[in-house]
């Protein structure tokens, strides 16, 4: 049961850590699932990419030769081997309500444990049913939790 | 549902709230141990536990014996719909790290080839 109110998903990959995150950055538009749960213009939407800076933004790329499109957010934290971390809104929410994603990159034997915490959801408000539609797999998926008591 | 969410989220947003619902989940606890749990004055705690109450997130009863002794214990509704909620946010991005996890074996196999 989570008392928190952060989110937290985690996998193991067979690279440095230096290695995963250029990859987790640099090759996001390769890597990000297509899809209307991901993207909030899943007809535009051309891929993603992050500006690799503190201050640089994640862009939801619309068109591939300015670059330009929906602004997701902003770097927080660039430490290439480390830690990244920035800023995520959706288009139907308010320009100051944004939510944290964190991701950290942990050697672990030969490869890296990358680990996506995602909290900051007090700062959006009352954007559950639009969240929940976005982000669920719907019913089946959430009754699933109600049978299952342990995490 | 929703305003469940919401409203435990607020109430969550602030750390000494977060800390009071970790000591409870431990156990129930007297108003007086959470008070001496942190280093602020019993007024100020006092608010914090009003507002974990209003939003639901935790009741407060007397002792049979001594009314005057407040317990306070969680309450599971709020946590269970934010749980759910979360769960959703959580599945996201597990889609999206194993899609990650795919284009880093793959990446991996052709570096080492």
């Amino acid at each position: 049961m989570s008392t928190t109110g952060v989110a937290s998903a985690a996998v193991e990959v067979p690279l440095d850590p230096d290695t995963a995150f250029t990859v987790f950055t640099a090759d996001i538009g390769t890597w990000w699932k297509r899809g209307t749960r991901y993207w909030n213009d899943a007809e535009r939407g051309q891929e993603l990419r992050f500006e690799p800076e503190v201050g640089g933004r994640l862009i939801e790329v619309h068109d591939l030769d300015s670059g330009e499109g929906f602004e997701i957010g902003r770097v927080l934290v660039w430490e290439p081997g480390r830690r990244l971390a920035f800023t995520w809104r959706q288009g139907e929410w308010a320009a100051t309500e944004t939510t944290d994603v964190e991701v950290r990159f942990e050697p672990v034997g030969t490869g890296t444990l990358v680990t996506v915490e995602h909290g900051g959801w007090e700062r959006v408000g009352s954007a559950s049913p639009d969240l929940a539609e976005g982000y669920g797999h719907g019913w089946a998926e959430l009754l699933s939790f109600y049978v299952e008591e342990t995490r | 549902m929703v305003n469940d969410v919401d409203i435990a989220l607020a109430a969550l947003a602030d750390p000494t709230r977060r800390r009071i619902v970790e000591l409870l989940r431990e156990r129930p606890r007297r108003a007086g141990e959470l008070v001496e749990a942190f280093d602020m004055s019993g007024p100020a705690v006092s608010r914090h536990l009003r507002i974990l109450r209003q939003g639901g997130l935790v009741n407060e009863h007397g002792l049979d014996e001594d009314a005057r002794v407040r317990i306070y214990r969680l309450r599971p509704e709020p946590f269970v719909a934010l749980q759910a909620w979360l769960d959703q946010v959580q599945a996201f991005w597990a889609d999206q790290l194993g899609a990650f996890k795919e284009h880093a074996e793959r990446l991996s196999k052709g570096l080492s080839e």
